[in-house]
């Protein structure tokens, strides 16, 4: 019994509707100190989650297959720890924009909305309760997105609205049926019905239709046309904020999904999303070089990185799923981190076209040090995050003798390391392509860098800290592939 | 009863599918409309449609006599269309404000 598990998702419903009560005086330094307290709740949890095990709690006092419950194994600790990260960089930079960039009236409130759907996704064990997650942090990134301009972001918003609701419909979908298969909405239980049904057409069809939905979510090819078409419409900060988490919630619903509720339906999906995931990387990568916008770009090449993440899913193995769990939090961290960046650029240069841009690294070098690093990182250059969580995945093709795949992730990152140097040669070497720097304070830049540099030094530090960091995802695919902890810990919990 | 439902499901699931492959918004979100009713009335399928008792437990008694309805899919469905209303009422706000209610959505194309 841990009110723990549930403090992330309450801080952040709490810190929201404070935001929408406060007065326009007080957003600002109401959404940084709400962030870092939500973040202080995610550390909080995912410290107990190392120190004791896995962790669960029961809505209300009603045991779960009434009720709802809230479990937090390492996967999810992980995840929550991310989510508190990144909304803390996010926060921090989104208070510094003004209502033409971005912050207007309803932003704040939104923001910490879409972090409470975030964490009650990555917690929840009720299949029903994921799906009205998954709703709340869809509508609070719709106005998200709205709010971060004008008719542009708004016909973003439109491309963005259509695949977001279907794949909500198509999650309600799986899950009513999920229902009408197993008579229950609690995973663990739906799971054991599951495996006593066996393999019947009706499981497979099942499994599918909750497949597609969460594949949508993460912009897998082929389902992925939406994001490189709506979140470079958004400020930065929003797409820091969508690409460093949203994507991510459809790779754990299904990794959560796949394991706990229809592991034998692997089979068939296992080899099917090896294509998938080979096909997005290769997509997303190709399409990321074609651009000239630094935030297109980078947007592009968060399909390219789901794809790595679905390798690990697809292979199923413990060495693939503990990769999945490394590269999640290293490439949340250098895509939100190089997005930050893009949004300092924005801000300063009022454009992150590269054509009109130069000469960053010698104007703004501590700008440049924090893109470069993020940069090398998420192409995998040693000793930075990106590079031990690429060798996991390569490690464990080369184990599952997935061949293809190891050669199509290892060109892939060649190619990721050419889109970066894109940016770099472009943007921040060359000659000063002279458009307008806004002036501000020593301090007022510094400040304006914090959240670069925060996610910058993370990058770093996991990259250094590898070791522990990989015991971490280890013993998080171990609790995935062995649910018995999970399952236990619920039970224990239990009124 | 189930076998009416499924089909109703599947015409209400091919209008909305055929019309969400329109390239007009307003077309899409007829789409959206239809697609969202389909996929609420399979999940209220789920409850076995033929028994339209409602699981009251008489006075002195211990549990509701069958067979009845289970109530639980009601209760999805009954969230999924408050749910949906609003993500409805909220595109259609969007494409308004969009100015192209009767043309396809292109990069640059300012009305």
């Amino acid at each position: 019994m841990s009110l723990l598990v549930v403090a992330p998702v309450l801080v952040a419903l709490a810190v929201g509707t404070l935001a929408l009560l406060a007065g326009r005086h007080l957003q600002r330094a109401g959404l940084v100190a709400g962030a870092l307290v939500h973040l202080a709740a995610c550390g909080a949890l995912f410290a107990r989650v190392f120190g004791d095990g896995v962790q669960a709690y029961h809505l209300g006092g009603w045991s779960a297959p009434l009720g709802i419950a809230f479990a937090a194994d390492s996967f999810s600790a992980v995840l929550v720890l991310l989510t508190g990260l990144i909304g803390a960089a996010v926060a921090l930079q989104a208070a510094q924009t003004t209502p033409e960039e971005g912050l207007g009236a309803g932003t704040p409130a939104l923001v910490f909305f879409l972090l409470a759907g975030v964490d009650a996704a990555f917690l929840t064990t009720d299949l029903f309760h994921l799906y009205v997650a998954f709703e709340l942090l869809l509508l609070s990134s719709f106005v998200l997105l709205v709010a971060g301009g004008g008719r542009e972001a708004r016909v973003a918003a439109v491309r963005y609205l259509v695949p977001g609701v279907l794949s909500s419909m198509l999650l309600l979908a799986g899950v009513g049926l999920t229902y009408g298969l197993t008579g229950t909405l609690f995973m663990p239980e739906a799971g054991a019905r599951v495996a006593e049904l066996g393999s019947s057409p009706a499981v497979r069809a099942v499994a599918g239709v909750l497949a597609l939905a969460f594949a949508l979510k993460a912009a897998v090819f082929p389902v992925f046309a939406w994001l490189p078409a709506s979140y470079p419409a958004a400020s930065s900060a929003m797409a820091a904020l969508f690409s460093g988490l949203l994507t991510k919630v459809g790779v754990y619903a299904l990794v959560r999904v796949f394991t706990l509720v229809f592991p034998g339906e692997m089979s068939w999906l296992g080899p099917l999303m090896l294509a998938v995931a080979g096909a997005t990387m290769v997509v997303g990568v190709l399409g990321a070089l074609a651009q000239w916008e630094m935030q297109r770009l980078l947007t592009f090449h968060v399909v390219s990185q789901v794809g790595y993440l679905v390798v690990g899913f697809a292979l199923g193995t413990a060495a693939a799923l503990a990769s999945t769990v490394f590269y999640v939090f290293h490439n949340s961290v250098a895509k939100a981190c190089l997005l930050l960046a893009t949004g300092v650029v924005r801000a300063r240069r009022g454009t992150d076209r590269l054509r009109d841009l130069g000469g960053i690294a010698k104007s703004d070098p501590l700008l440049a040090g924090a893109f470069l690093v993020a940069a090398l990182a998420l192409a995998g250059i040693p000793p930075l995050s990106g590079f031990w969580a690429k060798l996991l995945v390569l490690r464990a093709a080369v184990q599952s003798e997935a061949w293809v795949v190891l050669a199509v992730a290892a060109g892939v990152g060649l190619l990721t390391l050419l889109s970066m140097a894109k940016i770099w040669t472009t943007a921040f070497w060359g000659n000063d392509a002279g458009t307008p720097g806004t002036e501000t304070s020593r301090a007022g830049r510094a400040i304006e860098l914090a959240p670069v540099a925060l996610l910058a030094l993370v990058a770093v530090g996991l990259g250094l800290l590898a070791g522990p960091a990989l015991e971490v995802s280890q013993r998080a695919a171990s609790e995935l592939l062995d649910p018995s902890a999970y399952v236990e810990a619920l039970r224990r919990s239990a009124p | 009863m189930s076998g009416w439902l499924g089909i109703v499901v599947g015409v209400l699931a091919a209008c909305g599918t055929r019309l969400l492959l329109r390239s007009t918004p307003a077309r899409r979100a007829v789409g959206i409309v239809l697609f969202g009713i389909a996929l609420n009335l399979l999940v209220f399928a789920m409850t076995g449609a033929e028994h339209a008792r409602a699981p009251l437990v008489a006075y002195g008694e211990e549990a509701p006599r069958g067979p009845f309805a289970d109530p639980l899919p009601q209760a999805l469905v009954l969230t999924a269309i408050v749910i949906g209303f609003a993500l409805q009422a909220f595109a259609l706000v969007l494409i308004t404000l969009t100015g192209r209610v009767d043309g396809p959505v292109r990069e640059g194309a300012e009305p």
